[in-house]
């Protein structure tokens, strides 16, 4: 019996040893951004596998802007905001739509973009355009974490919402027709209708209720996001946007244009 | 001669089989270029895989021993501790135990590397059941040889290397070589942490280039590279370790 108390004090001992590391990380001069690199050309890869993108410039301007060095963190979709919350992570710039349902467990930065969200639809599907998709009979797709879901449940929400892990896997959903439809930014849209022609159509007429991109920041860093609204203000004066526009988004802003579609940014 | 023909028509029929499904999906031309044009990237996130799974495997295997040894333990606290381990792992999935492990397990001791996390998790994931690889295969050694052993004097450290080990290599190998399988494929949720490995470095890829089956593809090919080799191996010297026959 007392080498059972032993054991367990031990143990216990060991274990309030290891967990007493103290997560405080308010004075570390690094500021960890994280995003998910499967966004081109906003978060994405070079040939080298560095992370690369407009969000990674925006992130490095704002760094040399607060003085702090900064450390790109590829984090999955889904896992950006627990990574906020665990302290992994401190500010998330992954083109992420302010959005009331985000705001209850994190704060946003003002927004720096407007984006629009489009449809990928099945070619049988009985939508036809954004206002279809209040119906039992609709089945959307939508990537874990995204902004497809959260706007469905709150203007959509007659119909059925199926989170999938993958863009690829949401594509594959509407191309085969198990779901009617797929929300996302437009330019994807497009591109994957074109990998499958015959069986996908987009609708590229804007979805109603979006608004922009924002820089996502722990609830409470009132301090860091006055300097990060300060610094957008900036960045949208000085040409700092000009010039990442110019580096990564001429393709982008021609394909926008030839569709007829507003740019943001 | 025979065993060829049957190996060809076996094999002929899967490729048919996938044929038939590649001809029912609407892929007309494949396009590899971006995938080429990344290939640093895959092979950083193919060596990786490698990596995670053999530090992973390693670990495992000591894992459990450990957990045997508790199991065996005349310490009943052990005995308790390894089966509540089992038991949790063997009631949840391993995806469940890899995310809650990373965000907040890890997050608790303070471990920032998901690779550091996803090979502890993996090994203390396969580990429990290799534990009861270890367990079943001694539990089959009949007790005469146990009192043989000891009428000879052997320690019990003895008793374990002459007797049992050469024994028990047989009958553990082909289990083993299923759950080093399971955490190679396993090593795959870490994607899931975005961790550069195989599937999350294709992945990206797919998602720059829109080019989906073809990073499939590659994901498939790169995981049959590492698994098929091993498999073989083990059949190779399970035949090897085979002195009865």
């Amino acid at each position: 019996m007392k080498k059972l108390l032993l054991i367990t004090l031990l143990l216990v001992v060991a274990l309030v040893g290891c967990g007493s590391n103290d997560n405080d990380d308010s004075d570390n001069p690094v500021l960890r951004v994280g995003m998910e690199l499967k966004y081109p050309p906003f978060e994405t890869i070079d040939t080298d596998g560095n992370p690369d993108g407009v969000s990674v410039k925006i992130a490095e301007a704002l760094g040399d802007y607060l003085g702090r060095e900064v450390e790109i963190v590829p984090t999955a979709y889904k896992s950006l905001i627990p990574a906020l919350e665990s302290g992994k992570i401190d500010i998330i710039i992954s083109s992420m739509t302010i959005n009331a349902e985000r705001q209850k467990v994190v704060d946003f930065s003002d927004p720096y973009t407007t984006s629009d969200l489009v449809m990928l639809v099945h070619k049988d599907s009985i939508v036809k355009s954004p206002a279809d998709l209040n119906n039992p009979d609709v089945t959307i797709a939508s990537k874990a974490g995204t902004i497809g879901a959260l706007w469905a449940a709150a203007n959509a929400p007659l119909a059925k919402i199926k989170t999938v892990e993958e863009e690829a896997s949401a594509v594959l959903e509407v191309a085969q027709g198990k779901s009617d439809v797929f929300i996302y930014d437009p330019l994807a849209i497009i591109n994957h209708q074109q990998n499958h022609p015959e069986t996908t159509v987009a609708i590229l007429e804007p979805l109603p209720n979006t608004s922009g991109w924002g820089i996502a920041l722990a609830k409470g860093q009132d301090e860091l996001r006055e300097q990060i609204n300060a610094f957008l203000k900036q960045a949208a004066e000085d040409g700092t946007f000009q010039e990442i526009r110019d580096n990564y988004l001429q393709d982008k802003i021609k394909e926008f244009e030839k569709y007829g579609l507003d740019f943001f940014f | 001669m025979k065993k060829i023909l049957s190996f060809l028509a076996a094999l002929v029929l899967y490729f048919l089989f996938f044929y038939f499904v590649v001809a029912q999906s609407n892929i007309n031309n494949l396009d590899f270029e971006p995938y080429w044009r990344f290939r640093k990237v895959i092979l950083t996130g193919w060596l990786n895989t490698i990596m995670i799974s053999t530090i992973s495997i390693l670990l495992s295997l000591v894992v459990g021993l450990i957990l045997y040894a508790m199991k065996e333990s005349r310490l009943k606290i052990f005995n308790y501790m390894a089966e509540i381990h089992q038991t949790i792992i063997f009631g949840t999935p391993l995806l469940v135990i890899a995310i809650v492990s990373f965000y907040y397990i890890g997050n608790a001791f303070g471990i920032d590397s998901p690779v550091a996390t996803g090979c502890i998790t993996l090994a203390l994931y396969i580990g429990a059941y290799i534990a009861d690889i270890y367990k079943g295969a001694i539990e089959g050694i009949h007790t005469n040889q146990w009192q043989g052993a000891k009428m000879f004097g052997f320690t019990t450290y003895q008793t374990y290397r002459y007797i049992i080990f050469p024994q028990i290599i047989k009958s553990i190998l082909p289990p083993l070589a299923g759950q080093f399988a399971l955490t190679i494929k396993g090593s795959a949720l870490l994607a899931y942490m975005a961790t550069n490995e195989l599937l999350n470095a294709v992945s990206n890829i797919q998602a720059s280039s829109f080019r989906i089956t073809e990073g499939f593809i590659i994901i498939i090919l790169g995981y049959w590279i590492i698994t098929i080799p091993l498999i073989s191996l083990v059949r190779r010297l399970e035949n090897k370790t085979n002195y009865r026959t």
